[in-house]
């Protein structure tokens, strides 16, 4: 399957993709789609427990949301933060409305120089990350997807710091432990 | 199981080909609709919750209706009060002058009983 690659913007490039995308420039906004699609969708890939037609939807609608809402973005990291807050937001509706029924339909995706063990062991935490409740999901998915520190989560997701870091805590130890289970049995 | 694990196992993924253009082709057919400004554009009290601007709108006329009322009320109250004290003060004043004559009166009885 042909993947779309990510064009990563320089600060510059970005702030005058940005201005240009905030008068109407086409050409500018998918500037921008193109260099944070990556974000995007994964977040909604990983949310949606590893369901790429998901994903893609739940991906387009937040970029659709973007182009409306251009006009209020005020700086590159401003996208970036709203993106990642509008992307969890709709995945969590998502969950809400029971869309996301069908997860583990993994497409394979090529990997760079993975041992089977390191795939069946990213398989089997996806499952499980998949599997936690909505807001935890969402926690784990920004601090190891997108190696946010707790401050920046808890901004993202409107919940207090230490939620956060009680997420994490607890879902580490639930995967810890479901991981310890199943590679016994 | 470390973070490097799960920072591997969720790390990011691309989407499928031509993921941008589909965006953009969304974007153009439904993207800039005036419909979806406007509705984007009222708030989302009034867009999700009609009933409680509703409810928000009778709250506020009742509590100005009060306020009238309460504000006429106290201006006729003072007019009262006003008035009150002016007949008080002319109650006094008539009580005095009565008082004088009476005091002149006397004085006149006596006089004409003495001679």
């Amino acid at each position: 399957m042909m993947l779309s690659p990510c064009v990563p913007l320089d600060a510059t490039e970005a702030g005058d993709a940005l201005d240009r995308a905030r008068r109407g420039d086409t050409s500018a906004f998918e500037a921008l789609v193109k260099a944070h699609q990556s974000m995007v969708f994964s977040l909604a890939y990983h949310y949606s427990g590893g369901d790429p037609a998901a994903a893609e939807d739940v991906a387009q609608d937040v970029f659709l949301e973007l182009f409306r809402h251009m006009d209020r973005i005020e700086t590159p990291a401003h996208l970036v933060f709203w993106l990642r807050r509008v992307a969890a937001n709709r995945c969590i509706d998502r969950i809400r409305k029971r869309r996301f029924e069908q997860p583990f339909d993994l497409m394979p995706e090529p990997r760079a120089q993975a041992s089977t063990r390191d795939v069946l062991l990213d398989d089997r935490i996806r499952e499980l990350v998949s599997e936690l409740p909505s807001q935890a999901r969402a926690v784990m998915i920004l601090r190891f997807q997108e190696d946010l520190d707790t401050s920046d989560i808890a901004d993202v997701l409107g919940m207090p710091v230490n939620t956060v870091k009680s997420h994490i805590r607890r879902s580490v130890e639930a995967l810890k432990q479901k991981l310890g289970v199943k590679t016994q049995s | 199981m470390t973070d490097a694990d799960l920072q591997r196992a969720l790390g990011r993924r691309e989407p499928s080909a031509g993921f941008a253009e589909r965006v953009l082709e969304r974007v153009r057919s439904e993207g800039a609709r005036p419909a979806d400004r406007r509705l984007h554009a009222s708030s989302p009290v009034r867009r999700e919750r009609p009933w409680i601007a509703a409810g928000l709108a009778l709250a506020a006329s009742i509590f100005v209706a009060t306020g009238i009322l309460h504000v006429e009320y106290a201006r006729r109250e003072a007019g009262a009060q006003r008035a009150a004290a002016d007949l008080e003060v002319a109650l006094r004043i008539t009580t005095e002058k009565l008082q004088q004559v009476q005091v002149k009166v006397t004085n006149v009885t006596h006089i004409g009983v003495e001679r």
